[in-house]
């Protein structure tokens, strides 16, 4: 990353953040606006695992449930802020990564598939059946947003629509920078090293499987963080929100964004959440909608869309 | 011992592909490892590199058991391959294979490294990928994805990218298969070049005779998954029983 990306993304996001958080915006487009930061966020860590470590995890969502179930379960029956839980939504889902990692990774191709499915299937009934914990398939209401703070004399607050925006806006700005940091290190290397060919990777001296569990870790670390995120814009945490289909969504995001791009599952959320919005398409119709821009994609431009963004930009800086 | 190999078994099913294989190596050179189709080569050689491991028997480097351990454990000792299929970071310019292979490979520090932006590449990496892809014929794709080379450009590179961090042992899985035969001659003179310059041991699986023959200080012959013969070319060319494995 040059010195001058780094700058311009540390100028214009406080200042996006700022603007956001100004108003001005109507109501309904601030709650698109949040609402695809609830996903892009799980997708940012999704492309860790699926773009860069080539692991199709099709139970994505329940991480995302699991930091959404943290902050909920703190919050509303012990009386944690959202600051406190969120870390312990990152560290629960991520642990819960790590784990589901070193047990599935030995398995290969569709079979670590199934496996990752059948993981989101089976968190996702726990979050239907164990009442006692999880309030059942109603869910768990009432979690309050993220409680206001003054930081070197500035006031934060996060209670109206727009802070909440800008808020969530943020917090996917943090989470773009490190998985950007995680990715242009020996680490996204490694990753990208085991993606390409595992039987060379370990015969260049790199670790595998640790590199696969710390990919999973991480991964599911960002989307339980965007679970609480989620958790705190919803004000409840329900099963229905995390179940597989909903797990299907993030890759598909990653996906038509551009797996393996930073900016893909950036570019996938905004168009996942927005364009069916814009088209006034009923929501049973996104995933006809997707699965069709999926195929298409697949086959004329599978880098994604952040691929063909690449490719204009490259093709305009080359005429000019 | 640079490199032991004792009483190698391996059983695959109802075959045995390995039967007590072994042989000692004390002295840096260039090596050859033949012997006719299934006679066991390629798994001898696994077992060496950490692909395969053996029902019985050890393999040491320097001394150290290392018949257990995983491929990345023995690459961290100093030892680096090639394959007999030829893999290259495909997506990857020359360059960027060449570097990877000299980059640190803890994932611990990789992380902390992460967020301090701190470059781990060390001191004279980057010469001597320049000075690996002149010797390799390849500095005028340096910068293009290794996918456009053709199979025998792709040898090179692989074989450049083992060289890259110095490895003690080099072993070398038909390096001469599918290349050109108006390229051998340049193949033949890379390794012996990059072997007087960095010492160590060069192992090297190989059907095409001429060519191992023209290479090695030292060959060994393998057949039906044990060591039939080991000397220098000539004497295992006049072998008797060496004759009669590749006719008989």
């Amino acid at each position: 990353m040059s010195r001058m990306a780094v700058l311009a993304f540390c100028l214009a996001v406080p200042a996006l953040v700022w603007g956001i958080a100004q108003g001005g915006l109507p109501p309904y487009l601030l709650h698109i606006l949040a609402l695809a930061c609830t996903y892009a966020i799980p997708a940012i860590g999704l492309n860790i695992m699926l773009g860069y470590a080539g692991l199709v995890c099709l139970g994505h969502a329940a991480f995302v449930g699991l930091g959404a179930y943290t902050l909920g379960i703190l919050a509303v029956d012990h009386g944690w802020s959202f600051w406190g839980a969120l870390p312990l939504a990152a560290v629960v889902a991520g642990v819960a990564g790590g784990a589901l990692g070193a047990v599935t990774l030995r398995l290969r191709t569709h079979f670590f598939m199934i496996a990752t499915l059948a993981f989101g299937l089976v968190l996702h009934a726990v979050m239907n059946n164990w009442e006692e914990l999880t309030r059942g398939p109603v869910g768990l209401p009432g979690i309050p947003r993220p409680e206001g703070f003054t930081l070197l004399g500035l006031d934060f607050a996060f209670r109206r629509l727009p802070d909440f925006a800008a808020f969530a806006v943020g917090a996917t700005a943090v989470a773009f920078a490190i998985s950007a940091l995680l990715i242009r290190s020996d680490f996204g290397r490694m990753l990208v090293a085991i993606r390409q060919d595992e039987t060379l990777a370990a015969a260049k001296g790199v670790n595998v499987t640790a590199g696969k569990v710390l990919a999973f870790a991480i991964g599911a670390a960002i989307a339980g963080a965007g679970g609480a995120v989620k958790a705190a814009f919803l004000r409840v945490s329900a099963p229905a929100s995390f179940e597989y289909l909903e797990g299907i969504n993030l890759v598909l995001i990653v996906i038509i964004g551009g797996a393996g791009r930073l900016s893909g599952p950036l570019l996938g959320a905004l168009l996942f959440v927005a364009l069916p919005e814009y088209l006034r398409v009923a929501a049973e119709w996104r995933l006809v909608f997707f699965g069709v821009a999926l195929v298409m994609l697949m086959r004329f431009a599978p880098e994604g869309l952040a691929g063909i963004l690449a490719r204009v930009f490259r093709r305009r800086a080359a005429a000019a | 011992m640079l490199l032991e190999a004792r009483d190698l078994t391996k059983n695959f099913g109802g075959v045995r592909a390995l039967d007590g294989a072994g042989f000692a190596i004390a002295e840096a050179g260039i090596v050859g490892l033949i012997g006719p189709n299934g006679a066991g080569k390629t798994t001898l050689f696994d077992m060496i590199a950490g692909r395969q491991f053996p029902d019985a028997g050890r393999v040491t480097l320097d001394g150290r058991d290392v018949t257990g351990l995983p491929p990345e454990r023995r690459a961290a000792l100093g030892l680096a391959r090639t394959f007999q299929e030829c893999r290259v970071f495909p997506e990857w310019t020359l360059r960027e294979n060449l570097l990877f292979a000299a980059r640190p490979r803890s994932f611990a520090s990789a992380l902390l490294r992460a967020f301090t932006r701190q470059e781990a590449l060390p001191g004279g990496a980057a010469a001597r990928a320049e000075e690996l892809l002149r010797l390799a014929t390849l500095d005028a794709y340096a910068d293009a994805p290794a996918s456009i080379l053709s199979f025998g450009q792709r040898r090179m590179l692989e074989i450049a990218s083992a060289l890259m961090t110095r490895p003690r042992w080099l072993l070398l899985d038909e390096p001469a298969a599918g290349i050109n035969p108006g390229l051998l001659d340049a193949l033949g003179r890379f390794l012996r070049r990059a072997h007087a310059d960095q010492g160590g041991l060069f192992l090297i699986v190989e059907h095409n005779m001429e060519f191992i023959m023209g290479l090695a200080g030292r060959i060994i012959v393998m057949h039906q998954g044990a060591v039939l013969a080991d000397g220098p070319p000539e004497a295992v060319q006049s072998d008797e029983a060496v004759i009669e494995a590749y006719l008989g």
